[in-house]
């Protein structure tokens, strides 16, 4: 991979370098868009003024942009309260702040590397288009955090990317083997444009047979954002198939409101209807349910339908997945 | 019997796919009205029509009406529809209409589903996307960005062009390696209401050179004259394409 293109800097090489000296954990950043240090936010739990995750955004700044030190934050209050911890709602904007120019985009994709016993791997790409009716281009910072399907933050990288330049990352070179529980989670960029121009990032899942290619989702600017029903819903269309073919329907919350009491709902083309309930997913948490082995029909072939996610009411960042694990092939779209 | 019909007589407008010869490609259209709406009260009405290098469509299925509850799979094989003249195959036309309210200011267009079977395990699941009327905020109309093409002795990159409007597009390409070296391709038209399929190395010389020093990765720009609906697969060592997807405009 070229050198100016792949995401080299690793932010975070505690996440997988065995246990870091403690004066280097305490420099290490736990919230990398306010530049927060785990000794900053050990500092403010210790001396007590902190008994929460809004304390601490209160107090330190951490975690008031992309939120993705959430977890990280809860995990340290949670070491040092004991019991005494409570958790609580947290902040989703600064006060008085306009959250369209100061909250960054977050954007969801899947990574599979290895999921389930598949030879698959990840690739997602970045493209920096500029040309000279574009009197704005510039070079963009962007992060990208993999998280586990709980939510919790495993590695971090940054990248700069330059005009005309794509930045690419590959989850062969990145993640090491076991990182990933199960071989699925999630990849989370952050990126700070005030206009995403040509910057919306597309991934690739790549077998040895096939490479296959969709795009991320965005969650709201303002995760905090009050649910509303939604006029649409998230849909798996879901036509017969000569061969037999593995289907997931994959999912990641990208609101506060966690989601609760969302089903899957299968619906043939003849009106008949079976669900399953999802798990309770907070902001940030994914799923990937599989399921030719929720519903029979999708199973054998020979549904026609469409599953679909219900109540329409959160904003999901959702794909569906279909694998013909005999050819290898897999097939990859958004919702 | 002229084509876009409905554009004059309803505020619907349709949506766009692409129609390929059945020896590539077994088409099923999954109309579902939930993709569109969560309201039981909803009831759409669609009609199917097939276009190759002329207004007139080739073709033209008129499915009914459906209810919100009712999901109907259309196989255009069992059509008895005919093949499209051009070997690229040639234009679907899904002309959504929900009967019991008139569109809202964005996203006047209701997008169904195409799921596409190769006899060898290949093909495509792809939403279908209208020409105009997008409720984002697009910037340009001119270029549209695939960030991920692959060129290499492994893999191809192929490039669909649809052209849904009664005028000839002019389109031009740009490759760009990861590190920001570019190759271009010289202007080419996509005929009115017509299909443009190809591999991206043909048109693009030096491709797999370019993109050499990144692994044979690198993103493609796309110009043309009139916004056009692009899509783009891969295809491995020989192997089926497991996936076609639209590139992205340029968002403001």
């Amino acid at each position: 991979m070229g050198v100016l293109t792949a995401f080299r800097e690793r932010l975070r090489p505690g996440a997988r370098a065995g246990a870091p000296a403690p004066s280097e954990r305490d420099n290490a950043l736990v919230c990398h868009c306010r530049r927060v240090t785990r000794g900053t936010v050990a500092d403010a739990t210790r001396s007590g003024e902190a008994r929460s995750l809004s304390d601490l955004q209160r107090q330190t700044t951490a975690c008031t942009r992309c939120f993705g030190c959430r977890f990280d934050l809860e995990r340290m209050l949670r070491d040092a309260l004991g019991e005494a911890y409570a958790p609580a709602p947290f902040l989703t904007r600064p006060e008085g702040v306009d959250v369209h120019t100061v909250l960054p985009r977050r954007m969801y994709m899947t990574v599979f590397t290895g999921y389930a016993g598949h030879e698959i791997d990840t690739r997602v790409v970045i493209f920096n288009w500029a040309d000279e009716a574009d009197r704005e281009s510039r070079a963009v910072t962007t992060r990208a955090d993999l998280l586990a399907m709980d939510g919790t933050r495993l590695d971090v990288w940054e990248t700069v990317i330059e005009p005309r330049c794509s930045a690419v990352l590959d989850s062969r070179e990145i993640i090491p083997d076991g990182l990933l529980d199960g071989g699925v989670g999630v990849m989370k960029l952050v990126v700070d444009s005030p206009r995403l121009s040509s910057l919306r990032p597309y991934f690739q899942l790549a077998s040895p047979t096939a490479v296959t290619s969709t795009h991320e989702k965005t969650g709201p600017q303002d995760p905090g954002r009050r649910l509303k029903p939604r006029r649409y819903n998230f849909l798996f269309p879901i036509a017969p198939s000569n061969r037999p073919e593995e289907a997931y329907f994959f999912l990641t919350n990208t609101q506060v409101d966690p989601m609760e009491d969302q089903r899957l709902v299968w619906r043939s083309e003849h009106g008949d209807e079976e669900s399953l309930t999802l798990p309770r997913l907070e902001l940030d948490q994914s799923a990937c349910v599989a399921l030719h082995d929720a519903f029979p029909a999708i199973a054998s072939g020979e549904g026609e339908g469409t599953v679909r996610l219900d109540p329409a009411l959160h904003k999901v960042a959702g794909w569906m997945l279909r694998v013909d694990r005999e050819a290898a092939l897999w097939k990859v779209q958004h919702l | 019997m002229e084509g876009s019909t409905p554009l004059t007589s309803e505020p619907w407008l349709p949506t766009y796919g692409w129609w390929p010869r059945s020896e590539a490609y077994a088409v099923r259209v999954v109309l579902s009205p939930y993709h569109h709406a969560a309201d039981p009260a909803a009831e759409f009405a669609f009609t199917l029509r097939g276009y190759c290098g002329s207004a007139t469509p080739v073709w033209e299925h008129e499915v009914g009406r459906l209810g919100h509850g009712e999901q109907r799979v259309v196989d255009l094989t069992a059509l008895g529809i005919p093949e499209p003249p051009d070997p690229s195959g040639g234009v679907l036309e899904i002309d959504s209409v929900r009967i019991d309210e008139p569109p809202g200011r964005n996203n006047p267009y209701i997008g169904m589903w195409l799921d596409a079977r190769a006899a060898d395990g290949g093909g495509y699941l792809i939403p279908t996307i209208p020409i105009r009327g997008a409720g984002k905020t697009i910037a340009r109309d001119d270029l549209q960005v695939v960030p991920g093409i692959l060129a290499s002795e492994d893999v191809e990159t192929e490039l669909l062009l649809l052209n849904p409007l009664s005028e000839v597009i002019e389109v031009r390409l740009v490759a760009s390696s990861a590190d920001g070296l570019v190759a271009e391709s010289g202007p080419f038209d996509v005929a009115p209401w017509s299909a443009h399929h190809e591999d991206l190395a043909r048109r693009i010389p030096r491709l797999r050179r370019l993109l050499a020093a990144s692994d044979g990765v690198g993103s493609l720009a796309i110009y043309s004259s009139h916004r056009i609906l692009p899509y783009f697969a891969f295809r491995r060592a020989g192997r089926p394409i497991v996936s076609m997807d639209h590139p992205a405009p340029i968002f403001g």
